[in-house]
């Protein structure tokens, strides 16, 4: 891979197909998933393609009482979550960009996201769009600290808060790399998981209510181009979530060599770890009620403490750096 | 008041016994006491067989002793209170207060004439808090100044009427002017307002919501209402009176058939017109089954609401069985145009599958597991404790009916406490929660489903086995002026509808009590101190009907 900037080029572009070309696929197997458990047949799995489709060719409508917040914070949001794609190593080694951004990068353009979009909701004016806004940032404000505690939990055995870093040494290692504060890091991350995406129990996406709303009380105002924006930045940051917790978890398969078959192999079993991740969503989320909103303070604090106790116990067995 | 006692014979969170335990019942008084006791009140009674209920005219003065005598003397809550304008005294107005006994007793039915051209009336809401919605509906239909009455505010108009709509006179068109109405104003730091509706993101019937919020918790709810008023009572005004049943079914659609037999009940106490017991144990089956699948639709409403999806498709699949098996006796999901003065409007026996009994035998062990599944789940169950509590003190003072005072631990039911039709001679057992929050209220309407169930098998069994096609009967026209009362337990709880009918067999005046014009100050009070996301799930489990509150 040395010296050739083609190579992390083409790698980089691959990553960025992958992502924003199959998320919306992965939403639609994660929906049939659910409307399967309810005996229903379920939409279609190109519904998501054709849903975007006709939004992109739909313009906007502003409250007049909007200001340029509201016209912007769509782009914005969905740019922060494209910048975030290629933190996360998708099926290369090393990452296309290489040494540039860590994760804790990444808890900033998720942050980012979240804060554009709880701003515009504001802007508008709605008593929905504040509700929603006050629940999604109090939620981000715990969440926040956990992702860092987290990572430092993933990233101290390899001592680096590079997702490309930590996953090297894991398919180094083999077998080897899976210990116990490897298994309490990944607990934890999939509890934060759960909040960060805002799926069940924590957020309902399916609902109508829009006093239960979380996410979508903030968007209600928004249609055409905008929410295309939003609800595909929403399909792939559920894929960024889970594609860095398979490269932190289990990153066997990913490609250390350049060899385009090897690649090609390593696409293969990213994207079936990817559909598994969101079919063990899928039948997750049909087995649970949404809980009390004030319990996800408890998930949250759940996480955290699985986080300190991966930290700890890398400490004392000796697997810190 | 003080919160009487809790009796303690069950743990809280246990489901109620299905079984109405003997002693359960204080002792009532029997109409021969009820009539010692108005006697000692200074009033004369006279009995009224077409209403089952001890008749007083009282004067204006006299209104509010007589009442709260009634109410708190024979321990018979106010069920109803209406104005009719009587066509054989013009220009007066007859205000009549209906108190509904529990079997052995009878009730009493108050009325009170009230003179042109300033009627006034002594609000009773001062006493009996429930009766404020009456009166201030009596003030805004009839233009009767009810004195005392704290809250002025219109009920169900939104728009100025010239003169009120019921009132005798050309009727009324309103005139495009707004009511001015103004919320019950919450103040303090951090408070803010939170409107919601009348139009929901969900496909359900309009009215608004405004919640005082401090955080995510509520201080205060208040609903509006009015937004489907259809002007209904009117609507019966003129019509035969074997016809109206058309206009009391749509009172609250989902409880068609309970609205067309309250209605047929109504009328054919005031005429005298005998049902064929046969046709009494078709419309038994036929509101078991309307019940049966109500409830199945709230049950899964709320599983819905909790976010579980999965519990919910299976509840509604059940509930679709069960309308789908009403459509195939009646010809319509609803039941509708099937119940009718007299007996049935159509052939219903030739249509019954004859392995009905099976069916709902299957239904009952379905539900029950159901709910054992549920009820195992820990994220369910975290959900529906001690959310959206209605304390039975709360429910007794506010006159709460149906499931919704049975789950706060009032064991009260119309099939018990007042047969009519088929349940006269049937057992009927009555399910009661003691915790009042929407635990409690699903446990509740997950027993009354498999009671349901059981009492239809029963029907099944009781149907005689004559299926000779049915005449069409007409009500005689009974020459004279006429009224009834009719009651229905309808899955919301008690349906009332009291008729006037002229000498000419037509309609004059029709009073239609939904159960869910007491019911609605229930989710005010079941949402108070809890947290904004929770609102859902109570309203849901309470279940109140709009377009019932609006008529």
């Amino acid at each position: 891979m040395s010296g050739s900037f083609l190579a992390p080029a083409l790698a980089l572009v691959g990553e960025y197909l992958l992502v924003l070309g199959l998320s919306p696929l992965l939403l639609a197997v994660l929906r049939r998933v659910k409307a399967r458990t309810q005996g229903r047949i379920g939409p279609p799995l190109l519904q998501p393609y054709r849903d975007l489709w006709k939004w992109m060719g739909k313009d906007g409508i502003y409250a007049s009482s909007a200001s340029w917040i509201t016209r912007y914070a769509p782009a914005i949001s969905f740019a922060a979550l494209l910048a975030a794609v290629p933190l996360v190593p998708w099926f290369v080694l090393p990452t296309p960009l290489g040494p540039f951004g860590d994760l804790i990068l990444l808890v900033g353009l998720l942050g980012l996201s979240r804060f554009v979009i709880a701003l515009a909701a504001l802007d508008g004016g709605s008593t929905f769009g504040g509700m929603g806004s006050s629940r999604e940032m109090w939620m981000g404000a715990l969440a926040e600290p956990v992702f860092l505690l987290v990572i430092f939990a993933f990233g101290s055995p390899a001592g680096s808060t590079q997702a490309g870093a930590i996953a090297a040494r894991g398919v180094a290692l083999g077998i080897a790399y899976a210990n116990p504060p490897l298994l309490l890091a990944i607990v934890a991350y999939v509890l934060l998981l759960l909040v960060e995406t805002g799926r069940l129990p924590v957020d309902n996406p399916a609902t109508h209510l829009e006093l239960t709303m979380v996410h979508e009380a903030m968007v209600l105002e928004y249609t055409g181009r905008d929410l295309a924006l939003i609800e595909w930045g929403r399909g792939f940051k559920l894929a960024i979530m889970f594609g860095l917790l398979i490269a932190l978890a289990a990153p066997w398969g990913i490609s250390t060599s350049g060899t385009l078959l090897l690649v090609g192999l390593a696409v293969g079993i990213v994207v079936g770890k990817l559909l598994g991740a969101h079919v063990l969503v899928g039948r997750l989320e049909a087995r649970v009620a949404k809980w009390r909103l004030f319990r996800v303070a408890d998930l949250l604090t759940l996480a955290a403490v699985f986080a300190f106790g991966s930290l700890a116990l890398a400490y004392v067995i000796g697997g810190g750096a | 008041m003080t919160p009487p006692a809790e009796e303690g014979e069950e743990p809280p969170l246990e489901p109620a016994p299905a079984v109405a335990l003997a002693g359960d019942f204080p002792s009532r008084p029997t109409p021969a006491e009820e009539r010692r006791s108005l006697g000692a009140l200074g009033l004369d009674p006279v009995w009224d067989p077409s209403e089952d209920l001890w008749r007083v005219d009282v004067p204006p003065e006299g209104w509010v002793a007589a009442a709260v005598g009634a109410s708190d003397a024979l321990q018979h809550p106010l069920s109803t209170l209406f104005g009719e304008a009587p066509r054989e005294a013009p220009g007066t107005i007859r205000v009549h207060a209906l108190f509904l006994g529990i079997r052995p007793s009878g009730g009493v039915h108050l009325r009170c004439a009230l003179d042109p051209p300033r009627p006034t009336l002594p609000t009773l809401s001062t006493t009996l808090p429930y009766v404020a919605p009456f009166e201030r509906e009596l003030t805004e239909m009839f233009g009767v100044d009810v004195s005392g009455l704290a809250d002025r505010r219109p009920l169900l108009l939104h728009e100025h009427h010239p003169n009120p709509p019921l009132r005798p006179g050309p009727a009324s068109a309103p005139d495009g002017r707004r009511v001015e109405y103004s919320f019950r104003p919450v103040e303090g730091e951090g408070i803010y307002e939170v409107p919601v509706g009348p139009v929901h993101a969900g496909v359900i019937e309009p009215g608004h919501f405004r919640f005082q919020v401090v955080g995510e918790k509520i201080l205060n709810l208040e609903a509006r209402l009015g937004y489907t008023h259809k002007g209904t009572e009117r609507l019966f005004e003129g019509k035969p009176s074997d016809l109206g049943s058309i206009w009391a079914e749509s009172v609250s659609g989902d409880m068609s058939l309970a609205g067309a037999a309250a209605y047929a009940y109504a009328v054919e106490r005031a005429l005298d017109v005998a049902v064929p017991p046969g046709d009494e144990v078709v419309r038994g089956l036929l509101l078991e089954t309307e019940r049966i699948a109500f409830l199945l639709g709230d049950v899964a409403g709320i599983a819905l609401d909790v976010g579980y999806a999965a519990g919910a498709a299976r509840a509604n699949r059940l509930r679709e069985a069960a309308y789908q098996t009403l459509r195939a006796a009646t010809g319509s999901r609803l039941g509708r145009g099937t119940i009718g003065v007299g007996g049935l409007r159509r052939p219903i026996r030739g249509n019954l599958d004859p392995d009905l009994a099976t069916t709902y035998a299957r239904w009952r062990e379905a539900i029950g597991r159901l709910r054992d599944e549920w009820l195992g789940k820990s994220s369910v169950v975290d959900r529906l404790e001690g959310t959206g509590e209605i304390s039975r003190w709360v429910a007794e003072l506010m006159h709460f009916v149906g499931p919704v005072a049975r789950a706060s631990g009032l064991r009260i039911d119309l099939r018990h406490d007042r047969p009519y039709g088929a349940y006269v001679g049937t057992e009927v057992r009555v399910p009661r929660g003691l915790t009042g929050d929407v635990r409690a209220r699903l446990v509740v309407k997950v027993e009354e489903i498999v009671e349901s169930c059981r009492l239809a098998e029963e029907f099944l069994r009781r149907l005689p086995a004559d299926r000779s096609p049915l005449e069409p009967r007409r009500p005689p026209s009974p020459g004279e002026r006429r009224s009834g009362l009719g009651w229905v337990e309808s899955p919301r709880g008690e349906f009332l509808v009291h008729v006037t009918i002229g000498p000419d067999a037509r309609l004059e005046r029709v009073h239609v009590r939904d159960p869910s014009f007491l019911n609605w100050p229930a989710i005010e009070f079941a949402v108070r101190g809890a947290i904004l996301p929770d609102f859902p799930l109570c309203n849901k489990s309470l279940n109140l009907s709009y377009s019932g509150y609006d008529r």
